[in-house]
C-alpha cells in the first residue's frame, strides 16, 4: 500500500476488559494529508494513536509507518519518524526549562550537542517561543506549553505529526493559535498530520475524517460528506456546526437546502440568493 | 509554601552567580569544614572578615542573609545558652546549682555563635545564587564517578530534575483540590489536631490519584519521545569550569593557609 501510515485489521483489548478498544481497524493515510479521527470518549481514538507508536502492543493486525513494519526492533525508528502532542500540556513537559524540554527528544536520540543547540534554537524560533527559552513551565500558559511540545516535535524532524486532542484543554484563543501554527508547520515541513479531536473546526480543516465508534470505523470521508449527515455527527462525538444545525431546521421548515456541508459564509450566500434566483 | 521548598534563588549575573554550581557546592562544603580550624579571636576575626568580603560579590541585599538565620534562630540561641551555662573553666562570675557562668563559657559561646552564623551565611550564599536545577546538575556531575560501580547516575539526575520540575505543578494541583474540597464544606486549618488531620485525608487521596495519572502520562510522553534508559544519551545542558572557579580555589587555599597560621 502507498500510505505513510497503514493499519491492517488492528485489534487491541486493554487488560481486564472484555470488549476490545480497537476491533479490526484498517486505514491508510497518504503522505502529506491531514486526517482527523473523531469519536466519543472510549471510542478507541487515543488507543489507535498509541498503537501506531508502539506504546501499546496490538493483539493482532499490523501497523506500517513510513515504510517500516512495527515490531519490537523497529519501534524506536518509527518513533523517530512520528512526533506526538498529547492532551495535557503539563503532563508531557519533561524538561525543567523550555529549552531543556525541546532538547529531551534529541538527547534520547544521542544527537551531538552542537547540532542539538542549533535544532533547539531553530525549533523555538519556528513556534515563536525563542523569548521563553529559559523559562520554567510553571510560568507558561497552556497554549505556550503546547507550543513547546510542538517545538519538541519540530526539533525531532519527523515525517508525521499526531495530535492526541492537543488543543482540547486550551481556551478558544489558545486553540486557534495552536491550530494555525500547526497548519503553517505542516506546509513548511511537509508533515502528514493525524489529529484525534472533538473539535469541529479542527476536523473541518482536515482532508479526511475517520469516525470511530466502539473500536470500529463507522464512517470515513471528506469533511463535506461527513458533516452533510447533519445532527448525526453529534452522535459520533462532534459538536454539530451552527450552520448545519440551522440548515437542518430550515429544511424541516420546508426550504430546499444543499445536501453537502456548507460553512456559515457559504450558507449565507446560499440563503440570500435562494429566493432571488427563482 | 512553594517558596520554602524551591529555595530562595535570587536571579542575578554577579561573579558568584556565574560560578560553576559544582564549584559553589564543593566550596561551601569545604568552607564548613575549615570553619572548625578557627580556635582563637584572631582566626575568627580573619574568617569573619573574609566571609563579609565574599558576600557582597553576590550583589544580593544583606537582608536575605539575615533572613537566612531566622529558621535556625532557635538552634543558635539554644546552643549559645548551653555553652554559656554549662561550660566551666576560667574565672567564675556566677554559680547556681548546675549552672555556671564563667569566662570560658562566655568565650566558647561567642565562638560557637560566630561559627554558626558564618556557616549559615555561606550556605545562604549558595542557595541565593544557584537555581535548584543547577544544583541538581552539579550533584549529577559530582556523582559521575559512581557510575563505575553501576550506580544509575543519569537516571537519578533525571528523576531529580523531573521532581523539581513537578513541584509547582503538584502545588497547583494541591490548591485546586483544596479549593474543590472547601467548596464541599471541608474546613482546613481549624479545630483540634485530630480534626485537622482528618481534613487532610480528602486532600491526599485525590492528590495521590492525580499524581499517579500525571506520572503515567509523563512516562508515555517520555517513551513516545524516544526515552529508553539513561545510556547512550547526549546532554543539552553541560557544565564548564571557568576562570572564576580557579579563583575560588585560590581564595579557599588562602583562607585555609590563613586559618592554619593564625590558630593556636
Amino acid at each position: 500500500m502507498a500510505g505513510i501510515i497503514d493499519v491492517q485489521d488492528l485489534k487491541f483489548t486493554y487488560s481486564g476488559q472484555q470488549r476490545p478498544a480497537l476491533d479490526g481497524v484498517s486505514l491508510s493515510i497518504p503522505a502529506g494529508k491531514w486526517v482527523a479521527v473523531v469519536g466519543h470518549n472510549g471510542s478507541g481514538k487515543s488507543t489507535l494513536a498509541k498503537n501506531i507508536l508502539g506504546l501499546l502492543e496490538p493483539e493482532s493486525g499490523s501497523v506500517e509507518v513510513a515504510g517500516m513494519r512495527l515490531t519490537a526492533d523497529s519501534v524506536w525508528d518509527i518513533r523517530a519518524e512520528v512526533g506526538i502532542v498529547f492532551q495535557n500540556p503539563d503532563n508531557q513537559f519533561v524538561g525543567a526549562t523550555v529549552a531543556d524540554d525541546v532538547a529531551f527528544g534529541l538527547e534520547n536520540r544521542a544527537v551531538p550537542r552542537p547540532e542539538m543547540l542549533q535544532r533547539v534554537d531553530g525549533a523555538l524560533a519556528a513556534v515563536g517561543m525563542t523569548a521563553f527559552k529559559n523559562r520554567e513551565p510553571a510560568h507558561l500558559s497552556g497554549g505556550q506549553k503546547q507550543r513547546v511540545a510542538i517545538a519538541g516535535v519540530v526539533a525531532q524532524r519527523p515525517q508525521i505529526l499526531i495530535l492526541d486532542e492537543a488543543t482540547s484543554m486550551l481556551d478558544p484563543a489558545g486553540r486557534r493559535d495552536v491550530m494555525s501554527l500547526i497548519h503553517n508547520l505542516k506546509t513548511q515541513l511537509n508533515l502528514t498530520v493525524l489529529s484525534i479531536t472533538h473539535d469541529l473546526e479542527e476536523a473541518a480543516s482536515a482532508d479526511q475524517i475517520i469516525v470511530l465508534d466502539n473500536g470500529k470505523i463507522v464512517r470515513s470521508g471528506t469533511p463535506e460528506t461527513i458533516f452533510a449527515h447533519g445532527s448525526q455527527v453529534a452522535e459520533w462525538g462532534l459538536d454539530v456546526p451552527y450552520s448545519e444545525d440551522l440548515k437542518e431546521r430550515l429544511a424541516a421548515a420546508g426550504l430546499q437546502m444543499p445536501l453537502t456541508y456548507t460553512d456559515e459564509e457559504r450558507l449565507a450566500d446560499y440563503l440570500w440568493t435562494l429566493n432571488s434566483t427563482k | 509554601m512553594s517558596k520554602m521548598i524551591l529555595g530562595r534563588y535570587i536571579p542575578g549575573d554577579s561573579f558568584i552567580h556565574r560560578l560553576d554550581p559544582r564549584t559553589k557546592l564543593l566550596a561551601t562544603f569545604y568552607y564548613i569544614a575549615i570553619v572548625f580550624l578557627a580556635n582563637n579571636w584572631v582566626s575568627y576575626l580573619f574568617l569573619a572578615l573574609a566571609t563579609l568580603a565574599i558576600i557582597p560579590l553576590a550583589r544580593v541585599s544583606f537582608r536575605f542573609f539575615l533572613r537566612g538565620l531566622l529558621p535556625v534562630l532557635f538552634l543558635i540561641v539554644f546552643t549559645v545558652l548551653i555553652q554559656i551555662f554549662f561550660t566551666t573553666g576560667g574565672q567564675v562570675y556566677w554559680h547556681w546549682g548546675w549552672f555556671t557562668l564563667s569566662s570560658a563559657g562566655l568565650i566558647n559561646a561567642a565562638y560557637i555563635f560566630i561559627r554558626l552564623v558564618l556557616i549559615i551565611f555561606m550556605s545562604t550564599l549558595l542557595t541565593l545564587t544557584t537555581p535548584s536545577l543547577s544544583l541538581a546538575d552539579a550533584v549529577e556531575s559530582l556523582l559521575k564517578p559512581l557510575a563505575a560501580i553501576k550506580f544509575p547516575v543519569t537516571e537519578v539526575a533525571l528523576m531529580l530534575s523531573i521532581a523539581l520540575r513537578f513541584v509547582p505543578t503538584l502545588m497547583d494541583q494541591t490548591s485546586k483540590t483544596m479549593n474543590a474540597q472547601r467548596a464541599r464544606g471541608v474546613d482546613f486549618g481549624s479545630g483540634g489536631l485530630v480534626k485537622q488531620v482528618k481534613s487532610i485525608v480528602p486532600l491526599f487521596i485525590p492528590l495521590f490519584v492525580s499524581a499517579f495519572a500525571m506520572a503515567d502520562d509523563l512516562a508515555t510522553a517520555m517513551e513516545a519521545r524516544g526515552y529508553k534508559d539513561g545510556y547512550g544519551r547526549t546532554r543539552y545542558r553541560v557544565l564548564h569550569y571557568g576562570r572564576g572557579d580557579l579563583l575560588t580555589l585560590v581564595v579557599m587555599a588562602v583562607l585555609t593557609l590563613g586559618l592554619v597560621l593564625l590558630r593556636k
